[in-house]
């Protein structure tokens, strides 16, 4: 035994002698098996010795015929928390890097050598999100908020027979990157794990999908129809695409509101819900399933959000409201379209001017004499956005007289206690 | 020239006989709406922009009407209000801040009041209202009698009815210089009201003075014929008024035993060969020529001797009128 390592030694250390033997495969597979091999005439009953360099152990088997060569039954090259299978005709304990050299005791035949190497794998990746009800993690099919595990099994990994890990595996929300560390599930398994949260939730006037890596590393971008999860490794990738909000209806679509009125918006749907956000930019407007809208000051359309929570999911809305300026009267020359100077004639032409009137029904003004008590109600002429106009009339027509004050009144039906307006014009 | 302020006066906004009437066409946010109407009638309804409007009335029985009094809440809309009798009419009215002030103007119909840049023709109501911010204000008003302006101060304060009746007073005299023993005439003019004066006038004159009232002088004028003491000299002082209203106005007249040529020659009656200073002064062709006539002779009451200078002097003048 000491003359056949010495050998082996020697030839490992004076390169250039003929090798007879091989080990095959080379390199040996970390929890693989592997034979040695003779290519060349040998005697039965050739014994082989498989040294492991570096543990000093070592297997004899017989060489048999195979062909025209000789072959061994499989060995075993295991780590020493794995064990054999039953096929297999011996064991040798190795760790990954190891060096195995094979020797037979006959003269001219040199020793063979090859190297411990990674287990063969086909690495898979696949996404588990931890079911609360079922209290148990279920195929991802969809990223919504939740628990989730990244399970990859890669049996070349798993190297040790302590738990080994995949470090810096990437992971990518939309164009944002992370990296995650797996765990191998235990010793032997190749199975590599990292659970990670998801929380979607409106942030500043948008759906934001978040990420959060064990170590506590966060990722989050704002949900988009094309944002989605993806993690790549070995050449194998994994999509997952963010589930989009639920539809949600709103009391209103579309919305004028005068300067200094207010409007309730309500979730018209669903009817019942668990958290409430309104959004206007990215200022909070409320957390109630109705917000008030105030014209403080006169605005162009701006977008108005509605988030609804049901469980974990949420739903948006988008409504538009623009504030526009309180409603105004005023009377004209019919002849110039300039506003009426007074005292003005009761036997001149003048009409009603409404502005700042953004409804699709026709708008209705009252005229009338002060002191009298008729009055008429004007049918107006929509001439451009939000303005209208009367048909022409004379003050003589309403019953006024030289030192009477003609009244014009308008309401906004919509808002009728907050936007109105009135204007009076003497009469000579 | 003076006008009349009175706060807070309440002025009858009548409508042609019809039996609701209005106390005001003008109500601060914070008055109480107020408006007569016949006995029996039920409780009025306030609208605005023709819904009806929660109030609370109250009546009490005046003169055989009743009084119908309620209050608006203080955040209701200002502007054009309707208050109508259950089948019935109805009269507008207009409801204002409680910051501004309301001025009230009484002229004849016709005038033109203007306040700051707003004008008004008065018409049959005799009155028109402006709506003002607090303040003092200069009305101009032109009465359908003159050419020019009255002009007249207002102080205006917030939440109060300030009523203004602008009125001048003009005196005439027959002749500014008189004799002793003479007698003149004073005409006095009162513009701006269209309610009659007649009564009111009083005309007060010096001690020994004597004043008689021309009946046939008739409105907007009144006329005394005034005769002055045999044995005064001097400055006497006329001081008429208009006591309800505290108008007042006075004018002087000279007394002296000499008189300007051209005043004996204006009033010189010359049919009855006279001197007559109770008619307007105006010299005339038949004057002029009288005075010529007197040439190198002393005109009456004058102490001066006519000369040709004199007569061309008063030709002149005569032509110029």
């Amino acid at each position: 035994m000491r003359k056949l390592l010495a050998i082996a030694l020697l030839c490992v250390a004076v390169p250039g002698l003929a090798a007879q033997l091989h080990i095959a495969p080379s390199p040996v597979h970390l929890d693989g098996m592997f034979r040695v091999v003779l290519a060349g005439d040998a005697e039965q009953g050739t014994i082989v010795t498989v040294f492991n360099l570096r543990s000093k152990e070592h297997v004899t088997l017989e060489l048999r015929a195979d062909g025209d060569g000789w072959v061994t039954d499989p060995i075993a090259a295991m780590r020493p928390c794995v064990c054999e299978p039953p096929t297999a005709a011996a064991r040798l304990e190795v760790d990954l890097g190891d060096i195995l050299v094979a020797a037979i005791e006959t003269e001219g035949v040199g020793p063979a050598r090859a190297r411990v190497g990674r287990a063969e794998a086909d690495p898979t990746i696949e996404l588990w999100r931890l079911d609360t009800a079922e209290k148990d993690y279920v195929e991802a099919e969809t990223l919504i908020s939740g628990v989730y595990a990244l399970e990859i099994a890669d049996a070349s990994e798993s190297i040790s027979c302590a738990l080994d890990y995949l470090t810096a595996v990437p992971v990518a929300l939309g164009q944002r990157g992370a990296h995650l560390v797996l765990e191998e599930t235990d010793a032997t398994s190749g199975r590599f794990v990292a659970h990670f949260q998801v929380h979607v939730r409106p942030q500043d006037g948008k759906l934001r999908v978040e990420l959060i890596g064990p170590d506590g590393e966060e990722i989050s971008e704002p949900w988009s129809e094309e944002l989605s999860f993806t993690v790549q490794y070995e050449g194998e990738r994994v999509e997952l695409q963010v589930a989009p909000p639920f539809p949600v209806d709103l009391s209103h679509d579309r919305l004028t509101l005068p300067w200094g009125c207010c409007q309730e918006m309500t979730i018209a749907e669903p009817t019942a819900a668990d958290e409430y956000v309104w959004y206007e930019g990215e200022t909070q407007l409320g957390n109630q399933p109705w917000v008030m809208l105030c014209g403080d000051s006169v605005k162009e359309w701006t977008e108005v959000r509605a988030f609804v929570r049901k469980g974990i999911h949420w739903g948006v809305a988008v409504l538009e409201y623009r504030v526009v300026p309180q409603a105004s009267l005023m009377f004209l020359d019919a002849e110039t379209g300039q506003q009426a100077p007074q005292p003005w004639s009761r036997e001149r032409e003048l009409q009603v001017l409404l502005e700042h009137v953004y409804t699709e029904e026709p708008s209705t003004v009252r005229v009338g004499v002060l002191g009298e008590g008729d009055e008429r109600r004007l049918d107006m002429n929509e001439t451009d956005e939000g303005m209208w106009v009367s048909d022409p009339l004379r003050p003589r027509d309403l019953g006024a007289g030289a030192g009477d004050v003609v009244w014009a009144l308008y309401r906004d039906p919509e808002f009728p206690s907050c936007n109105w307006d009135y204007e009076t014009l003497r009469i000579k | 020239m003076r006008g009349l302020s009175v706060g807070l006066a309440v002025l009858l906004w009548t409508i042609g006989g019809v039996g609701v009437e209005l106390a005001h066409p003008v109500f601060f946010a914070s008055e109480p709406v107020e408006l007569w109407a016949v006995a029996g009638t039920p409780e009025p309804q306030l609208l605005w922009g023709g819904e009806v409007q929660e109030a609370k009335w109250t009546s009490s029985f005046e003169d055989g009407r009743v009084r119908w009094s309620a209050n608006l809440p203080p955040d209701v809309p200002r502007g054009p209000w309707q208050v109508c009798l259950a089948d019935g009419p109805c009269r507008t009215f207009l409801r204002v801040e409680d910051e501004m002030a309301i001025l009230v103007v009484a002229a004849p119909p016709g005038s033109t009041v203007t306040v700051v840049e707003e004008r008004a023709v008065v018409g049959e109501r005799g009155e028109v209202f402006f709506v003002l911010p607090p303040g003092a204000y200069v009305l101009r008003v032109l009465l359908p009698d003159l050419a020019e302006p009255i002009e007249q101060d207002a102080s205006l304060r917030k939440g109060e009815r300030t009523e203004v009746i602008p009125l001048q007073m003009t005196l005439r005299l027959s002749a500014e210089q008189v004799l002793p023993g003479y007698a003149f005439t004073l005409w006095a003019r009162v513009l701006g009201l269209a309610a009659p004066l007649a009564e009111e006038l009083a005309l007060e004159v010096p001690p020994g003075w004597r004043a008689r009232r021309d009946l046939g002088v008739v409105e907007p004028e009144a006329a005394w014929e005034v005769l002055v003491p045999e044995d005064f000299l001097g400055e006497g002082t006329l001081r008429t008024t208009v006591l309800p209203l505290g108008l007042e106005r006075t004018v002087n007249v000279s007394v002296s035993t000499r008189l300007p040529l051209e005043v004996v020659t204006a009033h010189w009656n010359v049919n009855e060969d006279r001197l007559d200073l109770t008619e307007i002064g105006e010299l005339t062709y038949d004057r002029v020529r009288w005075a010529a006539s007197l040439r190198g002779e002393q005109m009456p009451h004058t102490g001066i001797t006519v000369t040709r200078a004199h007569v061309d002097e008063l030709a002149r003048k005569w032509q110029e009128q």
